[in-house]
């Protein structure tokens, strides 16, 4: 190489005459660099040797030193390209030599032709500027030639020895310096070597020899002529001989025209700026520094003479050496999502109401198995929400119809481009590929991406609002079949409450008119009134007090109503058939029955409404005889659903009596078998714990609760809840800490009103009591029912005693109840089979001492009272009123003890205390001609009027 | 049992309930009790319709939500009750709620025997 080199800079220099510096002028295009080269390294050691350089500023400097060797290089370049241009014209000899080297090389078919055209590829372009300087890029890298000039003579050497040549760029810097130093005294050698081109012109291959031997007598090889020699190419743009160009056709002239391509030189940028530490004139802030450095030593020399303990001391601190070193990091992977959204949903998510995760759009998983960690753009797979992309593939089925299937097949092919690579058994995603038939089936017919089997964890659409779109972008159906799907729903959050709400709808819808009628909403035409049902009887033989009846309450005086009522209470086995009156309007048909398979087979004890929701009631279930004792429960019946409970609370004894609080409509007061008194909460359906719950230590009735009521104590602590029980007690409770209680009574038996029996002994004291209920008029007055059959009118400030005594019933009395018009009325039903109507003040019934049937009417019969007072009632006539009513005259104080009728005439006899026989004659009563129609006529009173019993 | 099947199965047993279809959040059919090709449509007709709803709930009122879709048509009544994590379709028939379509105006009778005649003929000439 360096022979090379030598030859051709000597020649070049010979021809042009110009090398006057001992740079090499060359015109070869792979000289140029070696030119730049040598150039740049000789001018670096002028710039190193001519500048005073700072001893920090090294990078400075080199890029002076760079910038110098370029301009340089450029003049050097321009100077060559003159040379081009004259050796061009004068076809030297030395020119054509060269030229003939580099046209040799394209038609003689030496075995090394290959290789040198290759390398001839492999030369750099040449850049000519506008002025025809050579602007070629020089290699910016190079190698100092101290280190490697040894290491490059190893090389040459063996390349001139074996190989065919040996060409690196940084052997031409090398070699260029090794010739700047070199090639003055060696020109004459060229000249002389110059002379054997002239006998070797016709022969190219001798003339490589030459030139091989000119180099060779630089590095001293031996010549030897059957060597092959390394052979550097003659730069392309060489103008040729013209006995070579005849050879040559114009189109290869032309190719071997150089073609000036114009280049202009782009502004030179600043890589890297770093300023010295040290400092010399030139720098702008030298005056600065000098000034500051003179203040600092002015400032010591006063310090000096203080009095203070100041040395003047010299220590040095630390430069912070700063290491500047290349790392080399991954590219940024970057990604772009995007959704559409409401503006709702933009609310939302300011308000915090969407979990981040939620209402996550899309999640981008990876493409690919998990081995790919780097995030690689080009592997990440976004799709939009619009698309659903899971897919079972064995369970779906073809679509059917032609352009579906083509959308299919399209699709398909999307999905085999995009998620081709992430097919894979799709194991993992168990579930989700069972559960996905349907959104693939959709994404298939929306266009989207019907992607590989392991797709379905490409992504999960987690916005609810984005799946209903994609859904709704959904076209027409498809083939296949909803897939019915055991997944455990029970799990998913609200669904009870939606089923709940549907099945309430769903009820409502069924029971529409139904509701209509039970909210007295007369829309449609009444319906011929039916056939009065007959009260249904349950098991026990009781009615269901559970069927709502709509029903104007029985007029409070009517005896048929208090007889139809005591019938329906009480077990008469036979069938009963009231015949309605005859001018009554009231009808009475079933709306529905609530009843389902929790409480089937209950005995229905008590129920309530709840005083703020109308429409809710309570039912509490629990046995009333003691042997058939069991749990009880209560249920919450609400219009909403007919169907089945609002919610049910299990209990473990029998409930006996329920009723709602007014003042807060949740508080649920229960009076249970076992004597206990509970307060629920009914605010949460869910919890089946009461909220208070008496007990021993707090004192719960010794026998069941027969009736628990909430009385509002205006003037007290609001409203109370009052218990009363067959222990005899009737007991307040209040709730302030836990269930405590006041007794407002101890039922006390009252000796028996039969003077003429034996007082006997009580087995108890206490009256067992089993209803009450207070006073609308005076909310301190109540009525209390025993079981023994008196009632008492108590009042909450005596405690001892009682303010009247009702006897009537001979049985227990059931219930009483205050007229809501009439303070002064009440009501009550017993085990005797009677319902009595009592007036609060009137007591004093005088006995009825004596009553005869007549003997010529079958219907009429007669009676005295003892107040002297006589009644003839004819029950074809009436049951209510007497035909007949007799009273002695005022100032006759006689009682009337015993009356008789007459067999011959109509005649009255009545005896009385003062010891008179009256005889009263009566007329206008109707006979019939014969006894058999008298008896009809009874019959059919009786029939009529009261009842009719089988046997009648 | 747990209480969401037991409240399932109660409302099944409904007289007049078609069937009932439990979408969850992402398409899938949880459950269906409805004949498959009434399922089919309602999966694909009724996101849509409730997404559209819902939509314009929250348009009216931003704080407000939509909970429960009734739409009652001639024949049944569909009640979707719309929640983020699932929706829930019932559809309900009854016979209370059939109303009878108005008779289809009755064709005139075509009274032009003769013009079929006469187009026979017609196309008889052609």
């Amino acid at each position: 190489m360096a022979e090379n080199i030598k030859h051709r800079s000597s020649s070049a220099g010979s021809a042009s005459k110009q090398s006057q510096r001992g740079s090499p002028k060359r015109s070869a295009s792979a000289g140029k660099s070696r030119d730049a080269t040598a150039t740049l390294r000789g001018g670096a050691a002028e710039t190193k040797a001519g500048m005073p350089a700072l001893p920090l500023g090294q990078r400075e400097n080199n890029r002076n030193s760079f910038n110098a060797a370029k301009a340089r290089a450029d003049k050097e370049a321009m100077a060559g390209a003159a040379t081009l241009r004259t050796s061009t014209q004068l076809s030297s000899r030395r020119q054509s030599g060269s030229s003939q080297i580099s046209t040799s090389t394209k038609t003689s078919g030496r075995p090394g032709r290959g290789k040198k055209k290759k390398r001839g590829q492999n030369d750099p372009i040449q850049v000519f500027n506008e002025n025809g300087k050579d602007v070629t890029p020089k290699p910016l890298s190079s190698l100092k030639p101290t280190v490697l000039s040894d290491k490059l003579m190893s090389i040459s050497a063996q390349s001139a020895e074996g190989t065919e040549f040996v060409h690196s760029v940084p052997i031409y810097s090398r070699t260029g310096f090794s010739v700047t130093s070199t090639a003055g005294e060696l020109t004459p050698e060229t000249d002389e070597l110059g002379t054997d081109f002239d006998g070797l012109e016709s022969d190219g291959q001798e003339f490589r020899r030459s030139r091989r031997l000119g180099g060779s007598a630089i590095l001293e090889t031996p010549r030897h002529p059957k060597r092959k020699y390394a052979v550097i190419p003659a730069p392309i743009v060489e103008v040729t001989v013209p006995k070579v160009l005849r050879s040559l056709s114009p189109s290869e002239i032309e190719l071997e025209k150089p073609i000036p391509i114009i280049i202009t030189e782009s502004r030179n940028c600043i890589m890297l700026n770093m300023r010295g530490h040290n400092l010399n004139e030139t720098y702008a802030n030298y005056k600065q520094v000098m000034e500051r450095n003179e203040k600092y030593l002015q400032l010591k020399e006063a310090k000096l003479g203080n009095l203070d303990n100041y040395t003047a001391n010299i220590s040095q601190t630390l430069f912070s050496l700063l290491k500047n070193k290349e790392a080399q990091a991954s590219s940024l992977s970057t990604q772009s999502n995007s959704i559409q959204v409401n503006s709702w949903d933009i609310a939302d998510s300011v308000a915090g109401k969407v979990k981040p995760d939620q209402y996550q759009p899309w999640k981008v998983v990876q493409h690919g198995s998990k081995d790919h960690k780097t995030t690689n753009p080009t592997t990440t797979v976004v799709i939009l929400p619009e698309i659903f992309t899971e897919n079972d593939g064995p369970n779906v089925t073809p679509p059917i119809s032609p352009p579906e299937s083509r959308r299919q097949s399209m699709a398909s092919r999307k999905g085999s481009t995009v998620g081709g690579y992430s097919r894979r058994p799709s194991a993992s995603v168990g579930q989700q590929s069972r559960r996905t038939s349907l959104a693939s089936r959709r994404a298939s017919t929306s266009g989207g991406m019907s992607q590989g089997q392991g797709l379905d964890d490409v992504l999960r659409l987690m916005s609810p609002a984005s799946a209903v779109t994609g859904a709704g972008s959904a076209g027409g159906s498809q083939g296949g079949e909803p897939v019915l799907l055991e997944v455990d729903i029970s799990k998913i959050p609200g669904l009870l409450k939606a089923l709940e709400h549907i099945e309430r709808a769903c009820v409502l819808n069924t029971y529409h008119d139904r509701l209509l009628d039970y909210m007295n909403f007369r829309a449609r035409e009444e319906e011929p009134p039916p056939p009065t049902p007959p009260p249904e009887l349950d098991k026990d033989g009781k009615p269901k007090k559970k069927r709502v009846v709509k029903e104007e309450p029985p007029p409070p005086l009517d005896p048929l109503a208090a007889l139809k009522e005591f019938e329906e209470k009480e077990e008469v086995i036979p069938k009963v058939i009231l015949p309605p009156l005859e001018d009554s309007t009231a009808t009475v048909h079933s709306i529905w029955d609530f009843q389902c398979n929790v409480t089937e087979g209950r005995n229905i004890s008590c129920m309530s409404w709840n005083k703020m929701n109308r429409h809710l009631i309570a039912v509490g279930y629990g046995e009333f005889d003691f042997g058939k004792q069991r749990d009880g429960m209560i249920a919450f019946w609400s219009l909403k659903n007919p169907r089945y409970p609002h919610a049910v609370l299990p209990t473990h004894s029998g409930v006996t009596s329920v009723d709602f609080a007014t003042s807060s409509p949740s508080l649920l007061a229960v009076g249970f078998y076992s004597g206990n008194v509970a307060i629920y909460d009914v605010r949460n359906p869910r919890d089946l714990e009461p909220m208070v719950k008496s007990s021993f230590a707090t004192g719960k009735h010794a026998d069941p609760v027969w009736k628990v009521q909430w009385v509002d104590h205006a003037t007290e602590h609001g409203e109370g809840l009052v218990s009363i029980s067959t222990d005899g007690r009737v007991s307040q409770w209040s709730i302030k800490k836990d269930l405590e209680f006041v007794n407002l009574m101890k039922l006390k038996k009252v000796p028996s009103q039969n003077k003429g029996a034996q007082p006997q002994p009580f087995i108890s004291r206490r009256s067992a009591g089993l209803c009450f209920e207070f006073s609308k008029k005076d909310i301190g007055i109540y009525l209390v029912g025993t079981e023994e059959g008196p009632i008492y009118k108590c009042d909450r400030s005596y405690n001892e005693q009682y303010l009247m005594t009702y006897i009537g019933h001979n049985g227990p009395i059931y219930q009483v109840r205050w007229s809501p018009f009439m303070e002064s009325l009440f009501l009550s039903c017993s085990a005797d089979w009677t319902v009595r109507l009592w007036s609060e003040d009137q007591t004093t019934n005088m006995p009825i001492a004596d009553v005869w049937w007549s003997f010529t009417h079958a219907c009429v019969f007669a009676m005295a009272s003892t107040d002297g007072h006589m009644e003839m009632w004819d029950l074809h006539l009436s049951v209510m009123k007497p035909i007949v009513a007799h009273t002695l005259a005022p100032d006759d104080k006689s009682l009337l003890s015993c009356m008789m009728f007459s067999e011959e005439a109509p005649l009255i006899l009545l005896g009385g205390s003062t010891g008179v026989l009256y005889i009263l004659r009566f007329d206008g009563l109707l006979k019939e001609e014969t006894e058999e129609l008298e008896l009809k006529k009874l019959k059919d009173a009786l029939a009529a009027s009261v009842t009719r019993h089988g046997a009648v | 049992m747990g209480e969401v099947e037991t409240a399932l199965k109660r409302i099944l047993d409904l007289e007049d309930v078609i069937g009932l279809l439990l979408i969850d959040q992402d398409g899938s059919v949880l459950r269906n009790t409805l004949p498959e090709e009434h399922a089919k449509k309602y999966v694909m007709e009724i996101p849509s319709l409730t997404i559209m709803c819902r939509s314009a709930a929250r348009e009216i009122e931003p704080k407000d939500e939509l909970q429960m879709l009734r739409i009652k048509s001639r024949k049944h009544e569909m009640i979707v009750v719309v929640d983020d994590k699932f929706t829930l379709l019932l559809l309900q028939e009854y016979p209370g709620f059939w109303i009878e379509p108005p008779p289809p105006p009755p064709t005139p009778p075509r009274d032009s025997d003769d013009e079929f005649f006469d187009d026979d003929e017609d196309e008889d000439e052609e």
